[in-house]
């Protein structure tokens, strides 16, 4: 119980308190809180248990690298966990509850991993419970996780909506620090289009809140001033609350805008998050730094925390964080955290700085401070119980990189940390060359920049005021430069003195030998220095390899305050320099993205566009079941009352072999094919010839890939001399489109045809079954349609209620039957006139069920034979491949491999045992089925025959016709279904095709 | 003859969802004529000055302009390609009358697509949301015309004004797609105007 409320000061609405709860127990913040300066406010400081070892853990951070923090927000389909408490926006009535501790936050049964401490380094888990076959990890895999591991996600759909957002612009900035708004400031004076985004929850960085000097005012009014500029300008877009995660190819940046994280419930209509994929010509990465910690024992202790986290909650939030207030530091800049302290009139009691010697602005703000001031040690330990009570402090070696034994005690129940600064550089790590080292801020800065970005501030190692906002500058107004703009100079102002984080003493482990308590690393994984000494002892030398054994760096906050001291430790076992044992590459996202963010609208029903028929409302109307087909909706069957499936669809398919049915085939892809060479251009584009077709005709066209094997097939109508309609099967309809059109643009440029898809142009409407010409003769008066003047093939022109409408006589269920195409508008009235036309005959509509099984029956391939894998010989189509020409396919089609006699050929089966055959079962011979040889081929297409009153099924074997006769077994193992099957020709029913010629 | 039914029946019709003042106002614009004409390389220039003449307008601005307004409005979408608008609903056929095979290839597309018009303030970033264009004035002007998808669904769009676009969409797309829009358009609140009134 350390931190409390100041009476004044702070960049929070003391005028607009906030009600929230923490763990079922309420509380009292203000605006402008985070959920994190509210609890210390309130004196909370244990907000989590430990990942491993379930140890009570405090605040560490202010900001997104938190390690400890980490809690779910809101309860039910809202909840979110995982949440870092110091970026959490406080909200009147926020709901938070702490994770991974059992039964309280107070009392964790699972702590006593504590005591098994030693037992449980880096790689324990895998060693004893992998064992000697993989079930043992299958089985103990449950309880590790369980006992391990971070918050909990909910399992009831997110109530809320994400969107994406498309953005270009000259100039992106990315972070709005004093260097970000530089930059801003320098680019948009230019008239360049300038963004600039910032993680947090008002743009600013380090200067929310400041008081240290800025242009003769304080930050925290300059930044309010300049930000005000910017926002006058038609040119600049100011991103509040986004973070600029991914740096991407082509100067592509992704980012997050929380656009109501920080609301209990978004407005109607608001998205929560929204995702901006920005496309910029210029890039100013200005995303500052992070304070390091230093490893001693026990550095885990709640009231332990970074330095600058100390100044932020005390300068922002108005929030004390302890009333015996201790600084470890090892640079001038700490001290900033110190100055603020008094000036708030937070009493700072110690200061240890592992130093003999400090800059004259930080000696002066110690001395103004009254707190004790001990050069050249270092705290080798913390003390205290679920909270810091006191600090053991022992002199430093900087030779030896280590302190000496034995120690002097102090109390404290707060204690800054400061080793120094890690410059931010993950999106430019995303986007350049191998990080630099800089041995005077011992740290990796940006390498070479591999797309068109520059760095400025912190995190291009500027670490102080005035040379981030003089980098800032420079940066902006050469990215608009780069971008063909003149910028004018802009002024910069002037910076109080300040003292600066810029020569950190590198203290990574202030313990001496063989030192007292847990000393972690990384906290948030529980990964301690003598963890990394172990990885290194087990010959885990690489960085990448010492990352993933440990796991240091890994989870929420990926390593940003662990890295440095990880890499540092590794260096020191292996007596090498931190440059030589090399760092990390960082990939995005730089912080946590929720999926929903990514997946913008895309879920539900907008997972894929949905593509409906002219006539789907009618299907839906009449009852039909809808079955998706690629993305188009097509009626299944329509149902009758008390039918199954399979009942609806015999009696579909039974209707339309005795009287009549309709259904829709709208989704056949349709191309317009138009031009002086357009009958040339098929003939070269199917394998068999179409220079020949007569005007009013229709050809089954087969259509091969290069490589010989069998694409697409469909009906080719000629419907003038210079042109053709093309229809192509409902999956292939756009692939056949880009082939044609690639053709036509790179293959022969010099043929004039144009092709057009009109799938969308006209609704398809097949009538099929014996009655079929008396509906239509009903129907439309103007086309003759008896069997001489319209034969098998023919294409007419005729009018429907005087709607146009073009009729095909083509058959897929091998009836007589027709297709009739009109303007897809109208698709609905001709298709409910032709039902009118045909109910003295029966009529029915008929679904996708029920024209396979048709052409099932028929022996009609379709998708299921056309799979990628078959040429047209197995398909018995080898009449359709022409000798004669040269068409797309044809050098390759008669290749070995195509013309082998052992290839699995087309054939028919029928159930012998009257069980229902599977499409994707093996055949297999029939003497031992359990124990088969090996597969002769496979089962493609099944239905139940009406006609033959029997199940039937295409598929493809070994030896096809040759084996017709012989009884096989289509196994399907998966199912344990085996149904012995008789093999027999592929044309089932009307072998001869009187019927459709009738 | 029965009436044209659009894909949008059911969905198209007036209503207010905004809190305030709409962001955008949505419309189902009539399509009476939709033809695509293409041109030979060698005729390009020629086809273009007889749709124009034809039309009443001027040739647009090429690669990727337009020209003409509700009577008769002419959309360069492709090297060698246009697509006409117009009220005349003999427009398919008085242009294969002019055009034929030694000129280019006419299409009649005036059932494939719907056409919709998204006005307003705000209709720039609503569209942005699923474009991933460029939509500053500088970059796409008014009459400026782009063949594009928005969130999977293929649409050409025309840029009428600052504020005012036509998009040209999919038949069989055109209801997932209206849904797509009035859900981005949630958040600046939209006004659908009747069908055929813009």
């Amino acid at each position: 119980m350390s931190g409390y409320r100041l009476p004044s000061g702070g960049a929070i609405d003391r005028s607009r308190p906030l009600s929230f709860s923490f763990d079922g127990r309420r509380y009292q913040g203000f605006a402008g809180d985070t959920l994190a300066s509210a609890l210390l406010a309130n004196g909370v400081d244990v907000l989590g248990r430990s990942f491993k070892y379930h140890r009570p853990r405090g605040l560490f951070s202010a900001g997104v690298e938190e390690p400890n923090a980490l809690v779910t927000l809101r309860p039910g389909a809202r909840a979110e966990p995982n949440t870092r408490a110091t970026v959490a926006e406080l909200f009147d009535g926020l709901e938070a509850t702490s994770q991974n501790r059992w039964p309280s936050l107070g009392f964790d049964v699972m702590a006593l991993n504590g005591l098994a401490g030693p037992l449980l380094a880096a790689g324990f888990y895998y060693k004893t419970f992998m064992g000697p076959t993989r079930k043992a990890w299958m089985f103990y895999e449950h309880f590790i996780r369980k006992a391990a591991g971070l918050g909990a996600g909910t399992k009831l759909p997110d109530p809320d909506r994400y969107e994406e957002m498309n953005a270009f612009c000259d100039v992106l900035v990315a972070g709005a620090g004093p260097a970000g708004i530089m930059a801003a400031l320098a680019a948009a004076g230019s008239g360049a289009r300038v963004v600039l985004a910032d993680e947090q929850a008002e743009l600013g960085g380090s200067l929310r809140g400041g008081t240290l000097e800025v242009g003769g005012t304080t930050g925290e009014a300059w930044r309010r001033a300049r930000l005000a500029e910017l926002a006058a300008l038609d040119n600049v877009t100011l991103l509040p609350r986004t973070t600029v995660y991914g740096y991407y190819d082509d100067n592509t940046l992704g980012a997050v805008e929380r656009v109501a994280d920080h609301l209990a419930t978004p407005a109607e209509g608001q998205p929560r998050e929204r995702h901006w994929t920005f496309r910029a010509r210029q890039v100013v990465l200005a995303c500052g730094a992070i304070e390091r910690p230093i490893v001693f024992g026990d550095n885990d202790k709640p009231g332990v925390m970074l330095a600058e986290a100390g100044r932020l909650y005390v300068e922002r939030h108005g929030v004390a964080p302890g009333r015996q207030v201790a600084l470890f530091a090892n640079n001038d800049g700490a001290y900033r955290s110190v100055a603020a302290l008094s000036a708030a009139g937070v009493k700072t009691a110690a200061i240890v700085d592992a130093r003999t010697e400090i800059g004259s602005a930080a000696r002066r703000i110690a001395e103004a401070s009254g707190a004790e001031l001990l050069l050249g040690q270092v705290v080798t330990r913390a003390r205290g119980g679920q909270h810091l009570s006191g600090i053991e402090v022992a002199a430093f070696d900087p030779d030896q990189g280590a302190s000496a034994r034995g120690h002097r005690q102090l109390g404290a129940d707060c204690l800054l940390v400061s080793g120094g600064w890690t410059p931010t550089i993950h999106l430019a790590s995303q986007a350049g060359g191998a990080a630099r080292w800089d041995d005077a801020l011992t740290a990796f800065l940006p390498g070479e920049a591999l797309q068109p970005w520059r760095a400025a501030g912190a995190c291009n190692g500027a670490l102080g005021g005035a040379a981030s906002l003089a980098e800032g500058a420079q940066a902006g107004a050469e990215a608009a430069r780069a971008c063909g703009f003149a910028p004018n100079p802009v002024a910069l102002p002037a910076l109080a003195e300040e003292p600066l984080a810029t020569a950190p003493l590198p203290v990574w482990d202030a313990r001496p030998p063989r030192g007292k308590g847990k000393a972690f690393v990384d906290l948030q994984h529980d990964v301690t220095a003598s963890d990394v000494s172990l990885a290194h002892r087990e010959g885990f030398r690489s960085v990448e390899h010492l990352k993933r054994y440990t796991t240091l760096g890994m989870a929420t906050d990926q390593g940003k305050t662990s890295n440095m001291a990880g890499l540092a430790l590794m260096a020191r076992e292996r007596k090498l320099s931190i440059p030589e044992v090399g760092t990390t590459r960082f990939r995005p996202p730089y912080t946590p993205v929720a999926l929903g963010a990514l997946a913008g609208q895309g879920i539900g029903a907008h997972f894929r566009p949905t593509r409906r028929t002219p006539l789907h409302d009618w299907h839906l109307a009449a009852g039909a079941e809808m079955m998706a087909a690629g993305i188009w909706e097509r009626p299944r069957v329509y149902y009758r009352a008390g039918e199954t499936l399979e009942q609806a669809y015999i009696r579909e398919a039974r209707q339309v072999r005795e009287s009549v049915g309709l259904a829709d085939v709208s989704t056949l892809g349709k191309i317009d094919v138009q031009g002086p060479d357009a009958a040339e251009f098929l003939n070269r584009v199917y394998s068999n010839g179409f220079l020949k077709l007569p005007e009013g005709k229709a050809r089954y066209g087969l259509m091969l890939r290069e490589d010989g094997l069998l694409w697409d097939d469909g009906t080719t109508w000629r419907l003038g001399e210079h042109r053709f309609l093309m229809t192509t099967t409902t999956a292939n309809a756009a692939p056949v489109l880009s082939q044609l059109e690639f053709l036509l643009a790179a293959v022969w440029p010099e043929l004039k045809v144009a092709v057009t898809s009109v799938t969308e142009q006209w609704a398809g409407i097949v009538l099929s079954g014996p009655r079929s010409r008396d509906v239509l003769t009903a129907a439309i008066d103007d086309i003759d349609m008896s069997n001489a003047a319209f034969p098998f093939m023919g294409v007419r022109q005729g009018h429907l209620d005087g709607l146009p409408v073009m009729v095909a006589r083509l058959s897929f269920s091998g009836e007589l039957a027709y297709e009739v195409y009109c303007d897809a508008h109208h698709g609905e009235a001709v298709w409910t006139r032709l039902l009118a036309a045909g109910k003295p005959f029966g009529i029915i509509p008929y679904g996708l069920e029920a024209l396979g099984t048709l052409r099932i029956e028929k022996g009609h391939v379709a998708g299921p034979e056309l799979d990628g894998r078959t040429t047209a010989e197995d398909l018995g189509l080898a009449a359709m491949v022409s000798t004669k020409k040269h068409f797309i396919g044809s050098a390759m089609f008669d290749r070995e491999g195509l013309t082998d006699p052992g290839r699995l050929k087309l054939v028919g089966f029928v159930s012998a045992d009257g069980g229902k055959i599977r499409p994707g079962a093996q055949l297999v011979a029939a003497d031992d089925p359990a124990n088969p040889p090996r597969s002769l081929g496979h089962i493609t297409s099944t239905t139940y025959s009406p006609a033959l009153e029997k199940y039937i099924a295409l598929g493809l074997l070994e030896g096809g016709a040759e084996r017709i006769g012989e009884r096989l077994v289509a196994t399907y193992p998966l199912k344990n279904i085996d149904v012995e099957v008789e093999v027999v020709s592929s044309h089932f029913f009307d072998p001869d095709g009187s019927r459709m010629h009738a | 003859m029965p009436d044209a039914i659009s894909p949008l029946r059911g969905h198209n019709e007036a209503r207010l969802a905004a809190r305030g003042e709409a962001g955008v106002v949505l419309t189902e614009r009539k399509l009476v004529s939709l033809v695509q004409v293409a041109a030979w390389p060698d005729t390009a220039e020629q086809v273009t000055d007889t749709v124009a003449s034809l039309v009443g307008c001027a040739p647009p601005q090429l690669p990727s302009g337009s020209s003409g307004d509700a009577e008769g409005a002419l959309l360069a979408i492709a090297p060698g390609r246009l697509l006409v608008e117009s009220r005349d609903p003999q427009l398919a056929a008085r242009l294969a009358e002019q055009i034929g095979p030694e000129l280019g290839a006419v299409t009649d597309l005036g059932h494939a697509r719907i056409a919709i018009r998204i006005a307003g303030p705000k209709a720039a970033w609503v569209l942005a949301k699923g474009l991933a264009l460029d939509l500053n004035p500088a970059a796409c002007p008014p009459m400026k015309v782009a063949q594009s998808a928005i969130h999977e669904v293929g649409v050409v769009l025309r840029r009428l004004s600052p504020d005012s676009f036509d998009l040209y969409v999919y038949r069989g797309f055109a209801l997932s797609f209206w849904d797509w829009l009035t859900a981005a358009a949630a958040e600046t609140g939209y006004r659908v105007d009747p069908p055929g009134s813009a």
